[in-house]
């Protein structure tokens, strides 16, 4: 039992889930905490730069990552084997400017008809129930959809949600989007807090599919490529 | 300090062995179940449930979005497919209703445990802290004797339902002390955030209550501005309280304080937030802080509940 007591208390003890890449860091709620913890840090006399705390947060994180990999790797796999793992992540950072899953179909006329937004009343519970969307499970998949660092969990979404309107014979251009919002209070952010499109994939009747990229987006490809 | 840390094993070692009464280990018991069931149930029973299975559990060549890490268990079983899913979780449910009843709990639990890991787990995307609760919650079913009293199995061995009962201590100090491990595991990870802080105003349930992926309603809480006094004040006390937990271990009369607080705290995530099992699993393990009292009220309840129901059984074997 003590043996027990102890593999929980190592295991669950905090620790980052994975390296901290870039990618991570591009993330506005990761680049607010950044630009808090600085200023924070200035107020307390240290005057480091968000670039230099980015890069000495990075380096105790990655060795503090890679320290505890090892030092977890027995009481881990014996928790696993149990089935009791201890990843007690819950609501650890809140996400300051979360992305929706957005479903649409292209219409003949080329304008999109909306099927649901998470966080709204299906427009089409023919199509997509609420219940469904109540779910948990499906809210927790679409939020890694848009969090996930894999470019191709928007597109593996998309393609299910296609299949279903397939089924129930929608025909059209079948469209889905992440729309950011930042969530903070208006006092921070402004009383507007706008919502932006971060990404949209497309999916053709003929069943060609693509990213469908804005202007700026393009100019910024463009841009990268040169 | 040598012999102090052998005063202290002893004991540890004597409060560990020590028996005690049955009512707080078959409350929980019946508590899991029926979150077990409440859990599973509707993934087979309804619509909405079944689409979930197709879209959460399964694998994108069986009616999924994507490749799944199908455990051995899985693969053994014919992969991750609906209908596999769907034995796996009627048989979680089957054994969820033994474990409600008192029946072969230890079996049961075992049986739940191995076939809801199995299912739930499957896909990373979409398990969290509610799956691995309700794991650890079915380990100290399966490792503590909680169908001593209040169950079929009482029944079997001692001819009443309601028998009192002892049992060992241990596994419902496993369960205190892991509740208490998650806690404190969870508040130390939000001091990183600066939303949980007076950095940035304690804000982080305001955030949090505006998710489009978890929170009940999502559009609610920036049309009543009242509410950021309200929701800063609960950030505090949230975070206050899970780093505080642990003091349950150690000054027991600070239980029933904890324990209101955090149903407050979990009812309130219940009520505004999409998060599964979570909360009532949680709740679930609360009745093993209060054993003695338990034991003390289930006895007088399980003697009142005796009585009635044998005189009406009498009356009943009476009547013409």
């Amino acid at each position: 039992m003590l043996a027990h007591a102890l593999a929980v208390v190592v295991v669950a003890f905090p620790a980052p889930v994975k390296r901290l890449d870039d990618a991570a860091w591009q993330k506005p709620t990761m680049q607010a905490e950044l630009s808090r913890w600085t200023e924070r840090l200035h107020g307390w006399g240290l005057t480091w730069t968000q670039d230099e705390l980015r890069e000495r947060v990075t380096s105790l994180a990655t060795a503090w990552y890679e320290g505890r990999r090892v030092l977890v790797a027995v009481p881990k796999a014996y928790l696993s084997a149990l089935g009791t793992t201890q990843g007690w992540y819950m609501f650890t950072g809140a996400d300051r400017v979360p992305q929706r899953f957005v479903l649409s179909v292209q219409k003949r006329d080329g304008a999109l008809e909306r099927v649901f937004a998470l966080g709204e009343p299906s427009l089409h519970p023919e199509l997509i129930s609420d219940a469904f969307l109540a779910e948990h499970r499906v809210g927790r998949v679409l939020l890694l959809t848009a969090w996930s660092s894999r470019p191709e969990a928007l597109p593996e979404a998309c393609r299910w949600f296609t299949g279903q309107l397939r089924e129930r014979s929608t025909t059209g251009a079948v469209v889905c989007q992440l729309e950011a919002r930042a969530v903070e209070h208006p006092a921070r952010v402004g009383a507007e807090r706008p919502r932006e499109l971060a990404r949209t994939w497309v999916i053709h009747p003929d069943g060609r599919e693509a990213e469908q990229l804005d202007e700026p987006r393009k100019r910024r490809r463009k841009g990268a490529k040169r | 300090m040598k012999r102090w840390f052998g005063r202290r094993f002893d004991g540890w070692v004597e409060r560990s062995s020590a028996l005690e009464g049955a009512t707080a280990l078959a409350c929980t018991r019946v508590l899991v179940a029926l979150t077990l069931l409440w859990l599973t149930l509707p993934l087979l029973l309804s619509e909405a449930g079944r689409q979930t299975v197709r879209y959460v559990f399964c694998d994108v060549a069986w009616g999924g979005y994507r490749e799944l890490p199908n455990s051995w268990f899985v693969q053994l079983l014919g992969g991750a497919r609906p209908e596999v899913i769907a034995g796996l979780l009627g048989t979680a449910s089957l054994a969820g209703l033994f474990l409600l009843v008192g029946l072969f709990a230890r079996p049961a639990a075992l049986v739940a445990a191995v076939c809801s890991h199995a299912a739930l787990t499957q896909n990373p995307d979409a398990t969290g802290a509610g799956d691995a609760l309700l794991a650890v919650c079915l380990l100290v079913l399966v490792v503590g004797d909680s169908s001593a009293t209040w169950s079929w199995d009482a029944r079997r061995r001692t001819g009443s339902f309601f028998a009192p009962a002892e049992v060992a201590a241990w596994p419902r100090l496993l369960a205190i002390f892991q509740l208490t491990v998650m806690y404190v595991a969870t508040g130390l990870q939000k001091l990183v955030a600066t939303a949980w802080t007076p950095l940035d105003g304690f804000s982080a349930l305001y955030q949090i209550l505006q998710s489009p992926h978890m929170a009940r309603y999502p559009d609610w809480v920036p049309t009543h501005g009242w509410l950021v006094g309200p929701l800063a004040l609960g950030t505090a006390v949230t975070l206050l309280f899970e780093l505080g937990f642990w003091s349950v271990l150690v000054w027991p009369r600070l239980r029933p304080a904890f324990a209101a607080l955090g149903v407050v705290l979990h009812l309130g995530i219940a009520l505004t937030l999409k998060v599964g099992a979570f909360s009532w699993l949680t709740l679930s393990l609360y009745p093993l802080l209060f054993p003695e009292r338990l034991a003390s009220l289930g006895e007088s309840l399980g003697e009142s509940l005796a009585q009635r129901f044998g005189k009406r059984a009498r009356s009943g074997e009476s009547a013409p």
